[in-house]
């Protein structure tokens, strides 16, 4: 009974890969454990993979008055349907930051993927796709917090990653989720990860894996594999409570099999998650290479994060939390940053201290929105006015993407020199402004955001220095490209990237 | 039920009118060289972009699509009209995005016949907007823009193309719209009506006329208009509104179809000043290729709803036919430089083709690989639009230097016209039509670099004064990049619009 139902999911599974091949939007996350690391700090890196433009926010603690609500969900227009609600606030929201975007499945924006709050907290989000039949049980309209919406309340709440873990599992056993089709949570502090997947389909059903200080993990897709039966008391493990009594009701598990119960066949994609996977290389591949690796440096992870087997056109950012024990302040907690894919965009540093952000990083029209059908509002006038990192770094990655043979080598070395300089200055800006700190907090914040902002300036330089060679390199050497032979010019399909002889996106044959 | 619609859309009309664009016509005895000119833009958020569209042929019983879809905001039904067997090489600004309409959409350009097409606004009275049936069918406004370049050799015949088009297959609407067509002898106005009844009306402008449509408008129509060489129109077009009680026969008033069938608005205050502007102009020795683009550029008129700035200059007497021209700002053309093309030419650089920003769809899937050494390149769009918001935002201390910078440029370009043309003549005249279009392509290309530089320099420049004399100010709400219906960004230095 069970084999025959297990063959069913996997061929189900198998017919549908070529839409999970090569989804609109994927994202990837790596986690490692502190006795990985170079310096012992836990490494969180990834991206998210969504079309729409990238901006980056430092968003304050903010206080809230009693009774405030957060809307959260999704509305009549969301690919799946749902109906917006209301939960209720916190007192106080903590200090994060985050990369916003601003259209996914048809959600509300602004959009997030999580970050870094000032507890050292670190989120990334990850596409995880749940059992085609849990899809089709999703209600219509769906309600409660969607992917974003706890992201964001995990950096805006939790001091710790299980504390994340748990208020994500609280807010979807008391209100629900909102689900695009499946997805997971990687989260982190300095201690340790946790892993949490949502499924689709309106049943409340979600499960979380702790790592530990040994552990890697590479979600890309999220997954999670055996769970064990006492996963509620277990402290490596959460879920609902019907995670696995859901499965027996459906007939997708035999509690009396003996088998462990194994979340990615029962409720994902019938056991291919983590290997072989849905796209060009595994998981389980990067997770052996991260191993291979150890110690694991910041540069390391950064290589990875920005691999041209991984890292394309889809990716919106890059990013590495880098997340220490025994930090002598919370403003120094760090987040290094690429402001579109980093397969071709440099990562700037960016501490939880930093004010704010220079105008070219922050909110820009191109790839926004709507912004085909409404003018700019006068007040982002002079933003607008602005260069906009992403798309400088965008038009960095065609032109070098083109021919990568002839420039990506050039272009990343160019890159990972650039941040060589700021890993090596990383320690004394860091001891200069905890030295500012002491004496006062607005000198220790003014310092972080000096430095910040200049390299921010200076990646401008570089991209606009890079862009400027390559675009005549390219004109001379290939000519001035002839007018494209479609009339789309944005599609689903194939995504631009910078990986000879193969698709990033598709398993290899 | 039909008066609550009317009201609905009463309330709706105001917002409709943050989207214009506008069309001026001066003609041949009024302009300094017997020229006819017609310039303006089309008022459309969506990213434009320039295209040298190429003389086709095609098989007989082909076929074109037109119309509007159900995502429409007057939602309709696509149909199949016949496609003509030759249709005319043109150069056009397309666009992707309008009220819902399906892209590329086009206000229309300049054709190898020397007819010159825009397209503007013109609201139709509120029960005929509401009287629009659902779904709708028939050409919409850039579909019959798009087939008067392709097909007609003259504005009479552009018109007389669309208004049997519309006869035949009907119209789609947004709520009412016009065309302003010139050829080197007259200009024509037609208004389009809402509301699914095949209403239009057309009126000759001759040799004496200025004429700016902001919004598009046609006053009194002759009872008799059908038999005047100066009118065109539907056969009901005094019928249906004496149907209506819009109109009493008896009454011996003058049939005034902007009164009748319009916004009741008549000539609004820009239209006021810049026809003035003109006539004066033209009373003090001609209107010249620079007073129309000063006007095109005028910041009552140019703004951030600009998509591009056109000026059709339509000579009488060329040394060859190839040598009509277009001359084409990228983005609006308050800050933005007007390039010269001729409809010889066949070169667009990749940066004033199709780019990504501002661009339907864009936030929700990837580049092509297909478009994406094109989108590596420099929008001309988006550098222009950089340009107009810090300029904007400090009007008084940086707008007179662009526009100072701009005309100079121009004129540049206007003096190196004759020798251009001199060469790409003797090239034809030796029989060598592709060296002689190459000449015309190198220069095209090299005004549009040498607009790119220009650009570049201005914005660097002023960039660095607004940070040190002005200083960057961030916005307050975070949440609302984009405005349906305004304000909007615009450079004039007393109160805005």
């Amino acid at each position: 009974m069970k084999r025959v139902k297990q063959a069913t999911g996997c061929c189900v599974a198998l017919v549908l890969l070529p839409v999970f091949s090569a989804p609109a939007a994927a994202s990837y996350a790596y986690y490692v454990g502190s006795n990985l690391t170079e310096d012992g700090s836990v490494l969180l890196g990834g991206t998210g993979e969504e079309p729409s433009s990238h901006w980056l926010e430092i968003v304050p603690r903010r206080s809230h008055r009693a009774g405030a609500v957060v809307v959260v969900g999704a509305t009549a227009r969301a690919e799946m349907p749902g109906r917006l609600s209301e939960i209720p606030q916190v007192a106080e929201t903590f200090r994060y930051i985050t990369m916003n975007y601003s259209s996914y499945a048809g959600f509300p924006a602004p959009i997030t993927n999580g970050g870094l709050n000032e507890h050292q907290v670190a989120v990334r989000d990850v596409w995880s796709p749940s059992r085609p039949e849990l899809r089709d049980m999703t209600p219509n309209p769906q309600q409660g917090p969607n992917y974003s919406d706890l992201a964001r309340i995990a950096l805006e709440r939790a001091r710790t990653a299980r504390e994340a873990v748990e208020i994500i599992g609280e807010l979807i056993d008391t209100y629900g989720y909102t689900t695009y089709g499946g997805n997971s949570h990687l989260i982190a502090d300095p201690e340790e990860g946790w892993v949490v997947l949502e499924f689709a389909g309106g049943q409340g059903l979600w499960v979380a894996e702790r790592l530990g200080p040994d552990d890697v993990r590479v979600n890309y897709p999220g997954y999670i594999g055996d769970v064990p039966a006492d996963y509620s008391s277990h402290p490596d493990f959460m879920g609902s409570e019907n995670l696995v009594s859901f499965a027996v009701e459906q007939g997708w598990y035999d509690a009396e099999s003996g088998s462990p119960f194994n979340v990615d066949e029962v409720y994902g994609l019938g056991g291919i998650m983590r290997s072989p996977g849905t796209k060009f290389v595994s998981p389980a591949k990067v997770e052996a290479e991260l191993r291979a690796m150890a110690p694991v440096s910041v540069e390391e992870l950064m290589a990875l994060v920005r691999d041209p087997r991984i890292a394309d056109d889809h990716a919106g950012y890059g990013q590495v939390a880098e997340l220490r024990r025994d930090l002598p302040r919370p403003e120094l907690a760090l987040l290094w940053l690429a402001p579109t894919g980093s397969v071709t965009a440099p990562f700037l540093p960016w501490w939880i201290g930093v004010e704010n952000v220079p105008p070219e990083f922050g909110q820009h029209r191109y790839l926004t929105e709507d912004s085909a059908s409404t003018f700019i509002n006068p007040e982002f006038q002079l933003t607008e006015a602005t260069e906009f990192a992403g798309r400088l770094f965008k038009r960095l990655m065609y032109y070098t993407c083109a021919f990568p043979t002839e420039h990506l080598e050039r272009v990343q070395t160019t890159l990972t020199s650039f941040e060589a300089g700021m890993l090596e200055q990383q320690a004394r800006i860091e001891r200069m402004a905890e030295l500012s700190y002491a004496e006062d907090p607005a000198l220790g914040s003014e310092l972080l955001t000096v430095y910040s902002h200049a390299r921010a300036q200076d990646a401008l330089q570089l991209g606009r220095g890079l862009v400027d060679g390559i675009e005549m390199e390219v004109k001379m050497r290939h000519g001035i490209a002839k007018p494209p032979a479609g009339s789309d010019i944005n599609s689903g399909g194939v995504s631009v990237n910078c990986l000879v002889g193969a698709d990033p996106d598709r398993v290899p044959q | 039920m039909k008066r609550s619609t009317a009201c609905v859309l009463l309330l709706l009309l105001p917002l409709m009118e943050a989207v214009a664009s506008y069309g001026i016509y001066v003609g041949r005895d009024l302009t300094v060289d017997g020229s006819v000119l017609l310039g303006g833009t089309g008022d459309e958020v969506s990213s434009h972009w320039l295209e040298i569209v190429p003389s086709r042929t095609h098989p007989a019983g082909a076929t074109i699509r037109v119309g509007v879809d159900d995502k429409a905001t007057y939602p309709g039904e696509f149909i199949d009209i016949p496609q003509a067997r030759k249709t005319a090489k043109y150069i056009t600004m397309n666009y992707s995005d309008y009220e819902g309409f399906p892209p590329p959409l086009t206000n229309g350009g300049l054709n190898e016949h020397g007819l010159a097409v825009r397209d503007i606004w013109s609201p139709s009275r509120p029960e005929l907007a509401a009287m629009t049936p659902n779904p709708q069918t028939g050409p919409n406004y850039s579909d019959l823009s798009r087939i008067a370049v392709e097909r007609a050799r003259t504005a009479r015949e552009a018109v007389e193309i669309i208004g049997e088009l519309m006869d035949e297959y009907g119209y789609s609407t947004y709520g009412g719209n016009s065309h302003l067509f010139a050829d080197a002898n007259e200009g024509w106005v037609v208004i389009n009506f809402a509301g699914g009844q095949g209403l239009w009306i057309a009126e000759r402008l001759g040799p004496d006329d200025v004429r700016m449509s902001y919004p598009g408008y046609i006053l009194e129509v002759p009872l008799d208009f059908q038999d005047r060489a100066d009118y065109m129109g539907s056969a009901n077009f005094i019928s249906f509104a004496v149907e209506q009680g819009w109109y009493d026969m008896e009454s011996g008033d003058a049939f005034n179809a902007n009164e009748i069938y319009g916004n009741g608005a008549g000539r609004s205050n820009e239209v006021q000043i810049i026809e003035a502007r003109l006539a004066e102009k033209a009373r003090r020795g001609g209107v010249s290729l620079r007073d129309m683009m000063d006007s095109v550029r005028d910041p009552i008129v140019s703004s951030d709803t600009n998509g591009y700035g056109q000026v059709a200059h339509i000579r009488q007497e060329l040394r060859h036919p190839e040598l009509k021209m277009l001359w084409v700002a990228p983005t609006g053309s308050v800050t933005a430089p007007f390039v010269p093309y001729w409809i010889g030419g066949t070169e667009v650089l990749p940066e004033f083709g199709k780019h990504r920003y501002l661009t339907k769809g864009e936030a929700t899937r990837f580049v092509t690989p297909d478009f994406s050494v094109q989108e590596a390149s420099q929008f001309a769009g988006r550098l222009f639009k950089r340009l107009m918001y810090y300029t904007c935002d400090a009007p008084e201390r940086f707008l007179p230097e662009v526009t100072e910078t701009l005309t100079a440029f121009e004129e540049n370009s206007i003096a190196d016209r004759d020798d251009i043309e001199a060469r790409a003549h003797a090239l034809f005249g030796a029989g060598h039509a592709d060296m002689a279009r190459a000449v015309l392509d190198d220069y095209s290309s090299a005004r549009a670099r040498a607009a790119l530089d220009l650009g570049e320099a201005l914005l660097g420049s002023i960039e660095a004064r607004h940070r040190l004399l002005v200083g960057y100010r961030a916005p307050e709400n975070l949440n609302e990049i984009s405005t349906r219906h305004g304000p909007n960004v615009n450079c004039l230095t007393t109160t805005p619009r």
